[in-house]
């Protein structure tokens, strides 16, 4: 498997997901930094996932994961 | 201000009309017996029988029946259904759950309380929902009035009631969807204590709020009454819903978020798609919990994004 992550971005971090979803990964980034990477402010992000679960930014990555960034929701 | 309620509560049969009316214990039992077994045999003369879609023999009473022997019997039109249901006749609006729901849970949900805070467009879907359900009482509030800029999603807004309570809209379309079902709102914005005032005997509280502000006070008063807590949240075509157990984290833990920015909501806004899906979901889960169902979502959020059709469970 390459060395690559799949990203959801979504609602209002729509814009920033990588081309095609899917985005490199370095040994031992975390999500945290791969936001960064890709231009994601922290205090827009309500909710990282790693593989559907709740996570980090401090979570370290691995090839293959799937990652969500989610910002805060609440409307209705 | 509160809403007139629609259908007053009235006995279950004829016991508590008996103590009013200073007889003994004996003498009200029996009165309620003969009255029951009057009830029984009027409801058998009122009903017809019919097949089910599926070809099985069905029994079922409309609507005008109901009327007719609530009034006459003096009892509350929910009554007449859970009795019918319990004598196996199927009133004909609800015909059409078929086993979605078993009679005796059609019964259970006649018989429950479900409380619904705000009733703009989470709420308005979900009163929808609970009403064609048969949720035999809901009590709801929402102080606010509808605006233009509601149009887009919410169920319960007209052209022709801009400016009017939110609430008042509401007791209409219960009445004229299903006059069975008794609906009390209050046209207020609730603190913790109202809150908990309009949780009181419910056995599921929903939230159908906007926003952070009182979502805090209404986890708090669902807790407190030990209370499950359907809720639901929409920004753009992102969207979720989550059941929180009494003490469980809730979804605002995990995707309320800390940020500085407006919210996503306020940058996307809430199409009608989305929000009506959510209010679905909602409604489905509370449906589930006043059957008497365990919850599908405890512990848990469904994630959606109608932008992708995905939807994921994540663990809270």
């Amino acid at each position: 498997m390459s060395d690559t992550v799949t990203v959801r971005a979504l609602a209002t971090l729509a814009p920033y997901a990588p081309p095609g979803g899917v985005a490199s990964v370095g040994p031992g980034e975390t999500a945290g930094e791969l936001a960064d990477r890709l231009g994601l402010e922290a205090d827009a992000i309500g909710a990282v996932l790693v593989n559907g679960n709740p996570a980090a930014m401090e979570t370290p990555l691995s090839p293959g994961d799937v990652v969500s960034f989610v910002p805060p929701i609440t409307g209705g | 201000m509160a809403v007139t309620p629609i259908a007053p509560d009235a006995p279950d049969a004829g016991v508590d009309a008996g103590f009013a009316a200073g007889l003994d214990v004996a003498q009200a039992a029996a009165q309620a017996g003969a009255l029951n077994a009057a009830l029984a045999a009027a409801l058998t003369t009122a009903s017809r029988e019919l097949p089910y879609p599926d070809g099985r023999p069905g029994r079922f009473l409309d609507a005008g029946a109901v009327t007719e022997l609530a009034q006459r019997f003096g009892l509350a039109p929910r009554r007449v259904e859970i009795a019918a249901l319990a004598a196996a006749i199927c009133p004909l609006r609800y015909a059409r759950n078929l086993r979605a729901f078993t009679l005796a849970e059609q019964a259970r949900l006649l018989g429950s309380k479900a409380a619904l805070i705000g009733l703009g467009g989470l709420g308005g879907g979900l009163l929808e929902n609970l009403v064609r359900a048969g949720v035999g009482v809901i009590h709801a509030a929402d102080g606010d009035v509808f605006e233009e800029t509601n149009l887009n999603r919410q169920l319960l807004s007209r052209l022709d009631a801009l400016g009017r309570p939110k609430a008042a809209l509401a007791a209409e379309r219960a009445a004229a969807v299903n006059p069975s079902v008794e609906f009390v709102a209050t046209a207020a914005f609730l603190d913790r204590a109202g809150m908990e005032t309009l949780l009181t005997d419910a056995q599921v509280a929903v939230d159908a709020l906007g926003g952070l502000k009182d979502r805090g006070a209404l986890v708090a008063a669902a807790a407190g009454l030990g209370l499950p807590l359907v809720t639901g949240a929409v920004a753009g075509y992102t969207a979720i819903v989550a059941t929180v157990l009494p003490g469980a984290p809730s979804p605002a833990d995990l995707f309320g978020g800390g940020g500085t920015g407006p919210a996503a909501e306020d940058v996307l806004g809430c199409p009608s798609p989305a929000v009506m899906a959510v209010a679905a979901l909602q409604a489905a889960e509370v449906i589930r919990l006043l059957a008497g169902r365990p919850p599908a979502l405890a512990g848990k959020a469904l994630l959606i994004d109608l932008e992708t059709m995905r939807f994921d469970t994540v663990a809270l």
